[in-house]
């Protein structure tokens, strides 16, 4: 069995989504692409927001969410930081 | 004898110094490099881990500086040199145990402000009332780093990788040499070991690091 992923995990996989998908991606599709549950995605979304990741756009067609510079940055260094948060057990329930 | 400076044996006051500085230097490039991660990332612990490295840089940098300058006054007084020694423990009281509360902080998950700020009280309270200063700074720091290294153990029986073990050696090797400066009051020559033990403690904080960063 996989082992269950940590936060900093799941921020990185949902970025990756939408970095995937040219930077812009639906809810839907986000959900069914980090592999969450409905509540669980809205949980991180709005972490991502806070985080100021992602940005959340409104348009006619619905919701969408765009990746800032600092998600890009995220993800640049994450390799890195995952690395220095293991040794010195800093993950955050 | 209660001044750190004169547990030191004089030929290796310099040497200490030199030591010293260098432990500050790797442990501000520590505490650098979690800033700098929490500022990509919001991770509020890496900021706390930020702290407490910086805070022990601290105490570091203000020893080493203190000592430079009693090598370089000459002409000092004997009661100039106990008012310099004081400070210096008064530095290195204060910022190593802080370092190591927030790193216990971190490492217990505490949740409970007021049962944090209870135990900060108790141990800058008893370190700074009691007649023996250093003596008891060094076993409360090494209660302190008793428990850090019994967390990151755990932490290495969860995910046993090579930088988990790494980073349990440093803290068991930092509780070591701890235990030894406990010693230092017997004889000067613990002074020195304990010095080579902080210094392989913190080379291994270093090569740590230098992992972090290799692809």
């Amino acid at each position: 069995m996989k082992p269950k992923r940590d936060r900093l995990e799941i921020f990185h996989d949902m970025l990756k989504a939408i970095s995937d998908r040219n930077g812009k991606i639906k809810p839907t599709h986000l959900m069914y692409k980090s592999n969450l549950s409905h509540t669980m995605l809205n949980e991180y979304l709005q972490e991502l927001i806070k985080r100021k990741f992602i940005d959340e756009i409104e348009t006619s067609e619905g919701k969408s969410y765009t990746i800032t510079k600092a998600g890009l940055e995220y993800m640049e260094k994450y390799s890195a930081i995952i690395k220095f948060v293991d040794s010195f057990g800093l993950e955050e329930e | 004898m209660a001044v750190t400076y004169y547990f030191a044996p004089s030929w290796f006051i310099t040497f200490g110094i030199v030591f010293e500085a260098l432990f500050a230097i790797i442990l501000i490039t520590i505490s650098l490099t979690a800033y700098r991660f929490y500022q990509v990332s919001k991770q509020y612990k890496l900021k706390l881990f930020s702290l407490a490295f910086g805070s022990i840089a601290l105490y570091y940098i203000i020893k080493s500086l203190i000592n430079a300058n009693l090598i370089a006054s000459e002409n000092i007084s004997r009661a100039q040199l106990l008012d310099l020694g004081q400070l210096s423990l008064a530095a290195h009281i204060f910022f190593m145990l802080a370092g190591l509360i927030i790193l216990l902080y971190i490492s217990l998950n505490l949740k409970n402000n007021r049962l944090f700020s209870l135990l900060i009280l108790i141990i800058f309270v008893t370190a700074f009332v009691s007649r023996n200063n250093i003596t008891i700074f060094y076993v409360i720091s090494t209660i302190l780093l008793a428990y850090i290294t019994l967390h990151y153990y755990e932490i290495y029986k969860k995910k046993p990788q090579h930088n988990t073990l790494l980073v349990c050696i440093a803290f068991l090797l930092l509780l070591l040499a701890n235990l030894d400066f406990i010693l230092t009051s017997v004889h000067s020559i613990f002074y020195v070991l304990g010095h080579f033990i902080e210094f392989t403690s913190y080379l291994l904080f270093l090569i740590n690091l230098i992992l972090v960063f290799k692809k």
